[in-house]
């Protein structure tokens, strides 16, 4: 009789705690979700090609998944730089922040990281790939963009074409090159392959060749027009609409490495929907998002398979930028300016 | 008897005390001093703290010098300088040189279609800057330029004869968008001249050219010179040329610089660098206006009140006919038709490309229909907010300014005219930055970051002193004896004010609130400094498109809107025909 | 020297067409002081300004010393430059930018003869002493009173000797006292060089004083052209008597070919032809025709009036007599003892009296 109750009462106390453990286990996602629920809105920051309609899409997949009804705010990026600027400025002055999630490029979220201003989670523990994580458990990476230098198909013969970096020293392309004012480009083959040196170097050198300096967006306008011939770099979006819309424009696909900023999602710190946004952020890095951020942004995740990044990237040498990199990058991309004479 | 004396005393009392009482004039205009000193003195306050700290708005930071020393120890801000000097200095001779002879053909000759020439100089600043540099790279650019190319060609040249990026392009561009204010400011000052000092000339034997050159210029001198100055205060603070045209050659110029460093393409922005330069700006555009107001004061020796007040008669001239209108033709074509159809030429194509057989082939009307996907009805409301509000605010406060400037005797009058005319001195990016720098920093007093209204009183700031130079000019032609008479008829101040004096001033007031509208319409620089989702214009959504490369579909956008406006101009023009001239200025 | 042959102007106003000349003969001899007198709008100074060619008439020719030049029909205009004249505006028009002396020589330097420095500074002085400003050729042309300037206009305007003077209005911005010794100057002035001049006023008592002839006008036309005691003694209209010095109107009836019935009783005064018996007349006397003596001294067949009102203008008195029942003013000269509210007898000499029909 004892024996029984003992059993019963062992049996009824590993029953309790097996449940009792596996409810331990499932709460980190099910506190979210429940949070979630409870906020119902999530205030969204994200690149301007994603639009109020990309937005929608993503968060209806997200509610699809997860059952919700999420409502979304979504701020096109106008300025990213601006906007962390103003997220700082927020922060700063003990405000509680615009957006809950913000997408923007990793070196954008670098700054926020120097300064503490996203609100770590482990990722992990819900489910996403320890290589998509970044910053402290501050980011996931959602999608990669690619730069390259960029030449007119009509106007550059195609033994001309730059087969690497240093091709674009020759003096042949003197007066005929363009760069474009995103010159983290360079900041970010510094603090990842070729080191200070080297890179500034090659930048002393491309500045020599007197290129025509320009603001990202004009430079494909000025490719096509062949005002240049070949830009430095230029990224894959701007790449992507121009061919879309008939122009000539290809990149230099054998030159090495690749430069690839990336675009992470985080939670900022003081959130007003922390919980959505954890989620969101996960939800971020699934497959289920790529092709809706594709149609949207024409970009993809080089960490998915089967996605056009991942195909992409395959047996090239692609830089991307780590964490303790972002403020060496924002240094040396400055230098970089004054020397090509930005400013 | 002793009530009377008692009576007597009480009433020599109060006269008494009364008597130290201040005016209701007095306390009128020191509110409205007072009110001015702040709503100028904030965003300039703003940018003098921005460039004693560093680090963002919000952040308690300790006051320092480091700001200013290291941006005066670096020869390139000498260089800048220089380079802005030099762009503004070109830009006001090339406008000048064209605006002058315009005057005198629109304004004293028999040239024909006059109506048609001064609504076609009206659309003319309708047509952003900045999209007008599309036509000129085109026509300009030294490797692409169908002027060049052409040139070169006809003339077996090895190298093109026009470079566009340098910083005679850059003053070539912006001389030219700066015709039509200077053109409408220099026509007031040429009307308020006596006509008989130039009929004098004639009946002296002198002919007519030597009787402009040596009469109507000298006189017309100061108000000349007066443009000059406004121009080149405008010109040292303009920011879309150089940001287009100045960046591909390495030209900076000081407003490039302030807002590379508040938007910088990496990194974040560094406020304090921008108040250090923005402090140059500053002396500089405070120098200026002390220039312009020396000037306008001398040109009012000169002005001389006709008995008469009939127009004089209009030179006929002849054969030389065909020359004049062929001169204004071409500045309208530079100005207005090739712009123009290059924005039409660049909105039917797939993306942008120089004439050619290819290019005929694919011609498409997709970015109209397009246009209705990436632009929602937000910012058209917003800016239709802008031109209205801007413009209402503007006059409003321009009146009052005036009218205790030019009627009443309150003792600083003359100050209060100088306050309202400061916020030229005051580059409006600096204005900008000011503002969105005290709306971030202070947001809890000032929530006005982020909405239109931010942007609206950026605006209305801006022209507070091309409001009051109109307002000034116009009250001053209302004799001083009506307003007395109705003070003689019992009528109070304010009374007068609204019954006598403005309902004569309505058509100068009314040509500049219309002048004032499109200004803000197509203004960018500020609207894009204080740019958020909240407060998104079409001047910014032009601009974001342009920077986003999107060229067609800023065409398309920049064709549709330009028509609209003209037509909307257009109307408004025949209605105020009778009345007088629009933008005219002292 | 001066010839204006049907000369029509009209301008466009906002209520329609305004004629401004209805069809203006005029011929100005060498050496004559003309002078056109009207109110404003009468049409005088857009006539100078036809002849300075600063206006260009619809219709009409302008002749000056012989040379036409100005007629719509042939297509011959003369610029202002080339007509050599010289002009004195109502305003001065003096170049606030200049000084006295190169407001002057500005004709001399400037206009199509070529002249030696030294040939300059004569003129210059020759003229600037004639006005009796030759002190003043440095001074800076804002720095002069309204009076300096004028001179300086009229120097200005005579340092070419030129063939023509034409002068709008040049005494109207000047005070009564300064207007009467310019008057005087002016002339003398003139009369010394013997120019030929055109002078514009509205002022009838400086257009006698001043004319040679005086051109009365009116909405667009010449009224009547002669020696000023033509004018003024023997008004061609209704409109030149009332305009050219005081006159005191009656109304009546023509009876006879010199009578006229009238509330003052019958007046033998000689009728125009132009108007038949019966039909109704004004009748005008000068108001220092009109005899005032006090009641007391007269007889029985004198007309009795009684003093309304007395002016005393220091040189003369201006009483308002009622005499039947009808006002009449009249000047004597000096004082006279009668004051308001007495009777006194009004004697109108018939010869004194002029006739005018009422035809519209």
């Amino acid at each position: 009789m004892v024996k029984n109750l003992i059993l019963r009462i062992g049996l009824t106390m590993f029953l309790a705690v097996s449940v009792w453990g596996t409810a331990v286990q499932a709460t980190p996602l099910d506190d979210l979700i429940a949070g979630a629920k409870k906020e119902g809105t999530i205030e969204f920051y994200g690149p301007s090609t994603l639009g109020p309609e990309g937005a929608q899409a993503i968060v209806a997949l997200f509610n699809k998944k997860y059952g919700f009804n999420i409502k979304v705010n979504f701020t096109p990026s106008g300025n990213m730089t601006r906007d962390t600027a103003k997220v700082v400025g927020l922060s700063a002055s003990g405000q509680p922040p615009e957006w809950d999630i913000m997408v923007v490029t990793d070196a954008h979220h670098g700054s926020l990281w120097l300064r503490k201003l996203q609100k770590p989670f482990d990722y992990t523990s819900i489910g996403v790939e320890k290589q998509r994580i970044e910053y402290d458990n501050g980011t996931v990476s959602v999608a990669n963009q690619f730069a390259l230098p960029t030449y007119n198909t009509k106007l550059v013969a195609a033994k001309d074409v730059p087969q690497k970096w240093e091709d674009l020293l020759d003096p042949k392309w003197k007066g005929k090159l363009g760069v474009i004012n995103s010159t983290h480009h360079f900041g970010r083959l510094a603090a990842g392959a070729w080191g200070d040196e080297k890179t500034l170097d090659f930048v002393r050198k491309l500045a020599a060749q007197k290129p025509l300096l320009t603001r990202a967006g004009e430079m494909a306008q000025r490719l096509i027009l062949g005002e240049v011939l070949v830009s430095a770099t230029l990224q894959d979006s701007q790449l992507h609409e121009a061919k879309e819309s008939g122009a000539p424009l290809a990149f230099a696909e054998k030159v090495s490495p690749v430069i690839s900023p990336e675009y992470h999602v985080g939670v900022i710190k003081n959130a007003p929907h922390p919980n959505v946004g954890h989620l969101m952020v996960a939800f971020m890095a699934s497959a289920e998002v790529q092709p809706a951020w594709l149609k949207y942004t024409g970009h993809t995740s080089a960490y998915v398979p089967g996605t056009a990044a991942y195909k992409f990237v395959q047996g090239k040498q692609v830089i991307y930028m780590k964490q303790e990199q972002a403020d060496k990058v924002d240094k040396i991309s400055r230098q970089i300016g004054k020397i090509l004479g930005f400013d | 008897m002793k009530v009377e004396s008692r009576t007597e005393s009480t009433v020599a009392a109060w006269d008494g005390w009364r008597w130290f009482l201040p005016q209701r004039v007095s306390v009128f205009a020191t509110g409205l001093s007072l009110f001015l000193l702040l709503l100028i003195g904030l965003p300039v306050l703003m940018v003098v703290l921005m460039s004693l700290r560093t680090g963002f708005p919000g952040e308690t930071v300790p006051y320092t010098l480091e700001n200013f020393s290291s941006v005066y120890s670096e020869p390139r801000t000498y260089e800048v300088l220089l380079n802005t000097l030099c762009f503004a200095v070109s830009s006001v001779c090339i406008t000048l040189l064209i605006t002058v002879p315009l005057v005198w053909i629109l304004m004293r000759t028999d040239v024909p279609f006059k109506k048609t020439i001064y609504v076609l100089l009206t659309i003319g600043i309708l047509i952003p800057v900045f999209l007008r540099t599309i036509a000129w790279i085109l026509l300009l650019s030294p490797r692409i330029g169908l002027i060049n190319k052409w040139l070169q060609q006809l003339f077996a040249l090895s190298e093109p004869p026009f470079n566009l990026y340098s910083i005679a392009g850059m003053a070539f561009v912006q001389g030219i968008s700066f015709v039509p204010g200077a053109f409408f400011m220099l026509a007031a000052a040429y009307r308020s001249m006596d006509p008989s000092l130039e009929e004098a000339a004639y009946t002296s034997g002198v002919g007519k050219l030597r009787t402009f050159l040596k009469i109507n210029i000298p006189i017309t001198l100061p108000a000349i010179a007066g443009v000059m100055v406004y121009l080149f205060m405008t010109a040292i603070a303009v920011f879309e040329v150089p940001a287009i045209i100045g960046l591909p050659a390495r030209i900076h110029v000081l407003s490039s610089l302030i807002f590379t460093s508040t938007t910088p393409s990496t990194g974040l922005p560094d406020y304090g660098m921008a108040g250090a330069y923005g402090a140059i700006m500053l002396l500089l555009g405070l120098v200026l206006a002390y220039l312009y107001v020396r000037l306008v004061k001398q040109g009012k020796k000169y002005t001389v009140i006709t008995g008469r007040g009939y127009r004089p008669r209009e030179i006929s001239l002849g054969r030389w006919r065909w020359p004049a209108l062929a001169f204004v033709f071409c500045y309208l074509c530079i100005e207005v038709f090739v712009p123009f159809a290059v924005l039409m030429w660049a909105s039917i194509l797939p993306y942008l490309q120089l004439p050619s057989a290819d290019a005929f082939a694919n011609l498409t009307l997709k970015h109209y229909r397009e246009i209705p996907q990436h632009v929602g009805p937000q910012p058209f409301i917003n800016t239709l907010i802008l031109m209205l509000a801007v413009p209402t605010l503007t006059m409003i406060l321009s009146v009052l300014v005036s009218w205790v400037v030019i009627r009443t005797q309150v003792s600083f009058r003359g100050l209060l005219d100088t306050l309202a005319f400061i916020p030229h001195a005051v580059p409006g990016i600096l204005m900008a930055v000011g503002l969105a720098y005290l709306g971030l920093a202070y947001r809890d007093i000032f929530p006005i970051y982020g909405t239109i209204l931010i942007i609206i009183i950026a605006h209305t700031i801006n022209w507070i002193a091309y409001g009051t130079r109109t307002t000034n000019s116009v009250m001053i032609q209302v004799h001083r004896e009506l307003e007395e008479a109705g003070r003689v008829a019992g009528a109070s101040s304010a009374r007068v004010l609204w019954k006598i004096v403005l309902p004569l001033i309505a058509a100068g007031v009314l040509n500049s609130w219309v002048w004032i509208g499109m200004l803000s319409y197509r203004e960018v620089t500020m609207a894009l400094t204080l740019y958020t989702r909240g407060n998104v214009v079409i001047s910014t959504v032009v601009w974001q498109f342009w920077g986003s490369g999107w060229v067609p579909q800023v065409a398309a956008l920049g064709v549709i809107l330009i028509l609209f406006a003209a037509v909307v101009v257009g109307a408004v023009r025949l209605v105020l025909s009778r009345i007088g001239e629009i933008g005219a200025a002292s | 020297m001066i010839s204006i042959r049907a000369l029509r102007k009209s301008f466009r106003a906002q209520h329609g067409r305004v004629d401004a000349l209805r069809s203006i003969d005029l011929e100005v001899a060498e050496g004559e002081f003309c002078v056109l007198l009207g109110p404003s709008g009468c049409g005088k100074t857009t006539t100078l300004r036809c002849v300075a060619g600063l206006e260009r008439p619809d219709a009409g020719e302008i002749e000056i010393a012989g040379r036409l030049v100005n007629s719509p029909e042939r297509r011959v205009y003369m610029p202002t430059e080339r007509r050599e004249l010289g002009m004195v505006f109502q305003s001065y028009a003096i170049w606030p930018h200049m000084s006295v002396f190169q407001n002057v020589a500005f004709p001399l330097t400037q206009g199509r003869t070529r002249y030696s420095k030294s040939d300059i500074a004569e003129r210059v002085e020759k003229a600037l002493k004639r006005v009796q400003l030759d002190s003043l050729g440095e001074r800076p042309a804002t720095d002069l009173s309204g009076g300096q300037q004028q001179r300086v206009a009229m120097a200005r305007a005579m340092v070419t000797e030129p063939k023509i003077l034409l002068m709008d209005e040049p005494l109207s911005n000047l005070d009564a006292r300064l207007r009467e010794q310019m008057r005087v100057e002016l002339r003398k002035i003139t009369k010394s060089i013997g120019v030929t001049t055109l002078y514009v006023t509205h002022d009838q008592a400086e257009a006698l004083s001043l004319g040679d002839r005086v051109c009365v006008m009116n909405a667009g036309e010449i009224l009547q052209i002669g020696p000023p005691h033509d004018v003024y003694q023997k008004p061609a209209s209704l409109f030149v008597a009332q305009f050219v010095g005081e006159m005191n109107f009656v109304d009546g009836t023509a009876r006879a070919k010199d009578l006229v019935d009238s509330p003052l009783g019958a007046i033998a005064a000689a009728v125009p032809d132009s108007v038949k018996p019966g039909a109704a007349v004004t009748l005008a006397i000068r108001p220092e025709h009109v005899q005032i003596a006090a009641a007391s001294s007269g007889g029985v067949a004198d007309t009795i009036g009684k003093v309304t009102s007395k002016n005393y203008l220091g040189d003369a008195a201006l009483l308002e007599v009622e005499v039947n029942g009808v006002m009449l003013l009249a000047k004597i000269a000096g004082d006279t003892k009668l004051c308001v509210g007495q009777q006194a007898i009004v004697d109108l000499p018939a010869q004194r009296w002029q006739v005018f029909g009422q035809a519209r």
